[in-house]
């Protein structure tokens, strides 16, 4: 009977894993994340809370890639944006394992260890391949930014335009009037 | 394995928790994506500007010129005696930290330095050590501290880091407008040339030939050509307007980006398309060729003088009053500048409808209505005949632009428009519009392509709102009436909310406008004004 174990412990896990990601915050940043509970005022401390909780529902219940991949998306989407280094930015995932062997009074060669281990690492693959996703988005959004900012003058000048779309569509498409300049 | 490599128990121990340190005593850091590149030396001097000169932020020195530290604080002093707000501003706050989650970039950012209280701060402390005499005795004690190039670099980082959008003034208890603060840090960094390109090469533009992308008049003219062009192949419908016209009734003035940027071309069309339906007796200005003031990211007197332009133009060709279009900073200036600076239009009459007859009273002084003003009251009379069945794929949204919402407060009539024009309308959570409203984060000069990154992080609050709808109600179009808001929510949305689009109030009331002579593929909204084409007659949800 190894879920009950961690379901015994979910709430102090959660809060701790939490209270983690929140500390590589600035002290007085991280104070403010903690308090407000609003998902709208507070829309970075309510990421870090959605995340939280699906990663410990992971650990429970085993890794759904798909359903690991969202959360993480959630918070690594702002992380990717913020100061941190790409270690910096999902090393979160990792501090489960300190977590764990902290709260967990189980003896260091007890087999389940293995299992979390296993889960951790995991979500760890996960949160990368996240993390550089997130990466590669903010450069297409910032080449498609360049398009688009071209793109009427580009029409104007019968050159091939790009037809990037206000809804993001970013495919190369042939000027319309066959007059490809 | 080598026997230094760490083990996994070692790694996980490794703290990247920042360490605590002082905000006075943390320097700043420039990293790519999250600055703005310097203003061009020629812009500098074509605005008769301090200190021209090239420099880049990741030089070492930034050669601030002789005397810089005198420069600095005879501006704050000058500034002092000069702006009441600006002396009240640095002495009254009590740091209750009620602005301090408050502001776009530190939700984003979580870097406290744009805790909106901190921001202050930075110019604050300056202040207390060379004009209080607290400060002058007891330094750092007393809030103080000592003027270094180390402060310049931090000033321009964080004062180009503040959109100026005023949401942290809405819930001071002393109503102190940090964006003003902002306003004052850029003047002074601008006494030693410090300013930034994006805020002020549009400015040169627009002393320069009246708009800000530089256009010449001609040049102008014949963008709105071109746009008259592209919908009449989308309505069949001819909406040429005049210019220059002497002794029309109305001059209308719009944001240049209307003329030339997507979105915001498909809301000049739509603006088109209204003139014409009316017969209005508007005419436009290649002259007075745009609604934004990029004073407001400048300096009061460049604030001045752009304003000045759009009135000196009204009053050459005679018009009564001017209908100003989807603008941000526009209508700040005229709502709340313009007055104390080029004093009440007294050469213009006090607007009123020509097809309503309803006197704008509200703009007794300025003489300018908001074109949201002027078509909700059309509306609201019954003159324009509507289908909003034409926008049945459209599930829009409205993000209340930071200067319409907070400073002219206008709330009610884009969204009466909206809800004419379409089937469905939903709101973003309270605490996201109206005044409470979060920004783009690419106002005041920030919104440029180098900068993308720390607007990314600024959009978090406003992109979580808009994808909590999208999930919720299915909404797929982000309205607004803003140009810049038109330029930099794109990126938005496509970061933090895909699947969303933006447009303008008036783009959609132009796709809804039962126009005489219109083409039979628009009468049966086969046809919006992107050109796109739609034979599905399916309701709601689609590609729009």
């Amino acid at each position: 009977m190894e879920e009950p174990l961690l379901t015994h412990k979910r709430a102090t896990l959660t809060q701790r894993w939490t209270d983690a990601v929140l500390n590589t915050y600035p002290a007085d940043s991280a104070r403010f994340m903690r308090r407000q509970k609003d998902a709208f005022a507070n829309p970075g401390g309510h990421l870090v809370r959605q995340c939280i909780e699906a990663l410990v529902d992971a650990l429970e219940q085993g890794v759904e890639v798909a359903k690991v991949d969202a959360a993480l998306e959630g918070l690594l989407k702002l992380r990717a944006l913020q100061d941190f280094t790409p270690a910096q930015a999902v090393q979160f995932v990792f501090i489960a394992k300190t977590i764990l062997r902290e709260e967990l009074s189980l003896p260091a060669g007890d087999p389940s260890w293995e299992r979390w281990d296993t889960r951790i690492d995991a979500l760890a693959l996960v949160a990368f391949d996240v993390y550089m996703r997130c990466r590669e988005k903010v450069y297409e959004v910032r080449y498609n930014q360049l398009k688009k900012l071209n793109h009427v003058m580009l029409e104007r000048a019968n050159r091939p335009a790009t037809h990037a779309r206000s809804n993001g569509s970013s495919e190369w498409e042939p000027n319309d009037r066959g007059d490809e300049g | 394995m080598s026997s230094d490599m760490p083990k996994p128990e070692e790694l996980a121990r490794v703290s990247f928790q920042p360490p605590e340190s002082d905000w006075m005593d943390t320097p700043v850091q420039f990293k790519s994506g999250t600055y703005n590149f310097p203003a061009a030396k020629k812009n500098v001097e074509y605005l008769k500007m301090p200190n021209p000169h090239a420099w880049a932020v990741d030089d070492k020195d930034w050669m601030l010129g002789d005397k810089w530290k005198e420069k600095i604080l005879d501006g704050i002093s000058d500034r002092l005696q000069k702006f009441r707000s600006f002396s009240l501003f640095m002495d009254i706050c009590v740091r209750c930290g009620a602005c301090a989650d408050k502001c776009h970039f530190f939700m984003g950012s979580g870097d406290p330095k744009n805790m909106p209280v901190l921001r202050a701060e930075l110019l604050r402390s300056i202040y207390r050590k060379n004009f209080t005499v607290a400060g002058k005795l007891l330094g750092s004690l007393a809030g103080g501290r000592e003027l270094t190039e180390d402060v310049i670099k931090e000033w321009y980082y964080y004062f180009y880091q503040c959109t100026e959008c005023r949401r942290c003034s809405v819930f001071c208890p002393y109503g102190i407008d940090t964006a003003e603060i902002t306003m004052i840090g850029r003047e002074l960094l601008y006494e030693l040339g410090l300013g930034i390109n994006w805020a002020l090469e549009p400015a040169a533009n627009c002393f320069r030939t009246g708009n800000h992308l530089g256009l010449q008049p001609h040049t102008f003219k014949d963008n709105i050509e071109f746009v008259v062009d592209e919908l009449e192949t989308a309505t069949g419908i001819n909406a040429m307007p005049s210019f220059n016209r002497k002794g029309a009734e109305i001059l209308f003035i719009t944001p240049s980006a209307d003329v030339f940027a997507e979105p915001a071309i498909y809301t000049l069309m739509g603006y088109l398309l209204l003139f014409k339906y009316l017969d209005l007796d508007v005419t436009f200005s290649s002259y007075a060729s745009e609604g934004g003031n990029f004073g407001l990211f400048t300096s009061h007197d460049t604030i001045k003088s752009l304003n000045a332009k759009m009135y000196h133009e009204a009053e050459r060709l005679g018009v009564k009053w001017i209908l100003g279009g989807e603008c941000g900073h526009m209508w700040r200036v005229v709502h709340q500048y313009m007055d104390t600076l080029n004093g009440p239009a007294n050469h213009l009459e006090v607007p009123r409808s020509p097809i309503t007859g309803t006197v704008f009273e509200n703009t007794r002084s300025t003489k300018m209505v908001h074109i949201c003003e002027f078509t909700a009251d059309l509306i609201k009379h019954n003159k324009l005949k509507l289908d909003p069945r034409r926008n049945r794929k459209v599930i829009p949204t409205f993000h209340d632009s930071c200067n319409p919402a907070r400073a002219l407060g206008l709330f009610e009539e884009p969204r009466y428009i909206l809800r004419n024009v379409c089937e469905q309308f939903y709101e973003m959570p309270e605490n996201t519009i109206r005044e409470q409203t979060f920004c783009c984060a690419g106002g005041a000069g920030l919104g440029n392509d180098e900068n993308m990154e720390m607007r990314l992080r600024g959009g978090l609050p406003r992109g979580n709102a808009v994808s909590y709808v999208r999930d919720k109600h299915g909404v797929n179009m982000l309205a607004c009436i803003c140009a810049i808001d038109k330029a930099t929510l794109p990126p938005l949305v496509e970061y933090w909310a895909p699947g969303v689009g933006v447009c303008g109030v008036h783009e959609l009331l132009g796709n809804a406008l039962i126009m005489p002579g219109e083409s039979e593929e628009r009468k049966a909204g086969k046809i919006n004004l992107r050109a796109e084409e739609d034979d599905d007659e399916s309701e709601g949800g689609g590609d729009v």
